[in-house]
C-alpha cells in the first residue's frame, strides 16, 4: 500500500473519531491579539479626539469592544496578567472620561476666545471712530473762530471724547484679562497648536494690542493744549493698566497668537509699551507740574512718584517753618489755604481715582502729607490776640482799683 | 545455599530496602504546567526562539531538520508552542506535518511523540487549551484536533476525559 493511500486511510479514521469540524474556529492567540490590536487602536484614538462628539462616539465604541470581547474574560485574564479584561475596559473609558472633560474646557475657551476675537475686532472698529471723532474736534478746536462760549463746548466735547475712548480701552484690556488670565500651561498649549494659525492678521489680538499702543503714541506726541492734568492723570493710568495686563497674560498671548514671530511680536510690543509708558509719564508729570504753577504753589523739580512726593513734603515744611517765624504777625495763611485747595480739593478729591490707581501718590505718602499739613495749619492759622488784651485790660482795672483804694 | 548464606542475603536486602526508603524524595503532587494561550515566536538568524513570558529559550533548527531534512530550504517565521497540563510541550509551525511532542530533561527538548497531522503541510496551525487539553486548530480549513503527549485524542477517550 502506498504511503498516500495510508495517509488517506488513517485521515478518514481521524475524521471519524480523533477530531472535530467546527465552525468558525479562533485561535486563542489570534483573539488576544486582536484584543490588544484594538485597545491599543481606541486607546490612541481617545487620546487624539479633537471634540467632544467624537469621544462621544468613541464611548460607544468602547461599549461595544466590552460586548465583543466579554465572552473572552477568562482568556484575556491569562493573557493580560497581571491585568485583567475589566481593567483594561475600565482604563479606557476613564481615559474617554478624561478627554472629554479635557475637551469640554478647550471647547469652552474655544467659544470665550471666539467670541473675544469678535469683540476685539469690534473695539478696534469703536476706537478708531472715537479717535476720529477726537481728532476731528481737536482740529475744529484749533482752527474755530467761534465764540469763547461755544469754544468751550467744543474743548468739553472733545475732551468727553478722549475719556470716553480711555474708559472703552480699559474694557478691551479687562475682557483680555478675563479670558486669559486663568489659563493652565496645558490649555494655552493647546491653544497655541489650533490658534496661531487659524486667527487671521486682522483678528490677531497682537495686532490689536499693539495698534492700541501705537495710536495711543501718537495722541500722546501730539502737542494738545486743550487736555487738562486729569486727562492726562486718566491716560497715564490707562497706560499703567494696559502694562500691568500685559505683564499678566502678555506670555500666554505671545505663545497662544504669535506663531514663529513670537520673539518678533514681543519685542515689538515691549519697546511701543516702553515708549507709551515714557510718553504718557511725561506728559502727566509736566502738566501737573504746569497746574501747580498756574496755581502759585512752587514745588522743587519732578518727574516721578518719589519726587513728587518729596518736593510736596518739603514744600510744606518749608511753609511751616515760614509759619513759625512769622510768631508776631499773621502767619502765610493764603499760602496754606491755597495749597490746601489743590491738595484737598484736588489730589484728594477730583483726582483721588487716578493718583491712587497711577500710584502717583501712595496712601501711606498722602497720609504723611496729610500730617505735615495739620502742623502747617496749625502754625499759619491767624492768631487771636483777645486773650492778651483782655489780660491788659484786667491788669489796668486791678491797678486802678489799688491806686483808687489807696488814696482813700 | 547454606543457611548462613541465606540470612545474610535477607539481611543485605533488608538494609538496601531501608536505605531507600529513608531517601525517598519529597514530591508535591497534581502540578499544572499547562499555558492557557499558545507562544507565537518568531526565531532570529540562528534559528532561536525565546519564549520570554513563560522562560524557556531553544533552537527550531533541530526540529526543523527533523521535518523538511537536510536539504529543505524552507524558512520558518513562527513557531507555535504551548504545554499542557502534564508538562510537554507541542511545537508546530507553518508547513510542518507534525506536532512535535518535547518532554524537557535538563538543559534539553526530548522528542516524546511525533503526531503526523497533515500531509501537504498545516498552512495555518493555532494550539488552544480546552479542558487542560491541547487543541490543534487548522484555521483555514476549521479543524481541530485534540492532542495529548501520545498522540491524537479519540473522541470517545475525550469524552471521557
Amino acid at each position: 500500500m502506498r504511503r498516500s493511500t495510508i495517509f488517506t486511510f488513517v485521515i478518514t479514521a481521524l475524521l471519524l473519531s480523533g477530531f472535530q469540524t467546527l465552525k468558525a474556529q479562533q485561535s486563542d492567540y489570534q483573539i488576544t491579539r486582536d484584543f490588544q490590536e484594538q485597545y491599543r487602536s481606541l486607546k490612541t484614538t481617545v487620546s487624539t479626539a479633537i471634540s467632544v462628539a467624537e469621544v462621544d462616539s468613541l464611548t460607544d465604541e468602547i461599549d461595544q469592544f466590552e460586548e465583543e470581547f466579554s465572552e473572552h474574560d477568562t482568556l484575556l485574564r491569562a493573557a493580560l496578567y497581571p491585568d485583567t479584561f475589566e481593567d483594561r475596559i475600565e482604563e479606557l473609558r476613564n481615559d474617554a472620561r478624561a478627554a472629554e472633560h479635557k475637551l469640554l474646557i478647550i471647547e469652552n475657551q474655544n467659544e470665550r476666545l471666539s467670541s473675544l476675537t469678535n469683540e476685539l475686532s469690534s473695539y478696534e472698529t469703536e476706537i478708531s471712530n472715537l479717535n476720529t471723532r477726537a481728532e476731528s474736534l481737536r482740529q475744529a478746536i484749533a482752527t474755530s473762530e467761534d465764540s469763547e462760549r461755544q469754544l468751550s463746548n467744543l474743548v468739553q466735547r472733545y475732551r468727553n471724547s478722549m475719556e470716553e475712548r480711555d474708559d472703552f480701552i480699559l474694557t478691551v484690556i479687562d475682557s483680555l484679562l478675563i479670558t486669559y488670565e486663568d489659563l493652565s500651561p496645558e490649555a494655552v498649549s493647546e491653544l497655541s497648536e489650533t490658534e496661531s494659525g487659524e486667527v487671521s492678521e486682522q483678528n490677531n489680538p497682537l495686532q490689536i494690542i499693539n495698534s492700541i499702543v501705537e495710536e495711543n503714541i501718537q495722541r500722546l506726541r501730539a502737542d494738545d493744549e486743550t487736555l487738562t492734568t486729569e486727562d492726562y492723570l486718566r491716560m497715564y493710568v490707562v497706560q499703567n493698566r494696559f502694562n500691568e495686563v500685559w505683564e499678566q497674560i502678555g506670555d500666554d498671548l505671545l505663545l497662544i497668537y504669535g506663531g514663529t514671530d513670537q520673539s518678533s511680536w514681543e519685542s515689538t510690543i515691549n519697546n511701543n509699551l516702553s515708549d507709551w509708558n515714557a510718553s504718557a509719564s511725561r506728559n502727566m508729570w509736566a502738566s501737573l507740574d504746569a497746574y501747580l504753577e498756574e496755581e502759585n504753589v512752587q514745588l522743587e523739580a519732578f518727574d516721578n512718584n518719589e519726587s513728587f512726593y518729596n518736593s510736596i513734603t518739603n514744600f510744606v515744611r518749608g511753609a511751616t517753618e515760614e509759619s513759625r517765624g512769622r510768631m508776631l504777625r499773621s502767619g502765610n495763611y493764603e499760602e496754606f489755604q491755597n495749597f490746601y485747595e489743590f491738595w484737598n480739593g484736588k489730589i484728594k478729591n477730583d483726582w483721588s481715582e487716578y493718583v491712587q490707581e497711577g500710584d502717583v501718590l501712595t496712601m501711606s505718602q498722602i497720609s504723611s502729607i496729610d500730617q505735615e499739613i495739620v502742623t502747617w495749619r496749625d502754625e499759619a492759622s491767624p492768631r487771636s490776640y483777645l486773650f492778651p488784651i483782655l489780660l491788659g485790660i484786667s491788669l489796668l482795672v486791678i491797678i486802678g482799683l489799688i491806686i483808687l483804694i489807696a488814696r482813700r | 545455599m547454606t543457611f548462613q548464606k541465606v540470612t545474610t542475603t535477607i539481611c543485605l536486602f533488608s538494609i538496601i530496602f531501608l536505605g531507600s526508603a529513608c531517601k525517598s524524595a519529597f514530591v508535591v503532587e497534581n502540578v499544572d504546567y499547562a499555558h492557557q494561550i499558545e507562544s507565537v515566536l518568531t526565531p532570529d538568524e540562528d534559528g532561536m526562539v525565546n519564549d520570554l513570558r513563560h522562560g524557556i529559550s531553544f533552537n527550531i533548527l533541530p526540529l526543523q531538520l527533523q521535518e523538511f531534512g537536510s536539504d529543505s530550504q524552507v524558512e520558518i517565521d513562527e513557531v507555535r508552542m504551548i504545554r499542557n497540563s502534564q508538562g510537554f510541550y507541542f511545537i508546530t509551525a507553518n508547513q510542518f506535518n507534525n506536532v512535535y511532542v518535547m518532554e524537557p530533561g535538563q538543559g534539553e527538548l526530548k522528542l516524546k511523540t511525533k503526531i503526523e497531522v497533515s500531509e501537504e503541510g498545516l498552512s495555518s496551525p493555532a494550539f488552544n487549551l480546552r479542558n487542560s487539553l491541547v487543541q490543534l486548530v487548522e484555521l483555514d480549513k476549521e479543524r481541530v484536533f485534540s492532542l495529548t503527549e501520545n498522540g491524537i485524542q479519540d473522541v470517545n477517550e475525550e469524552e471521557q476525559l
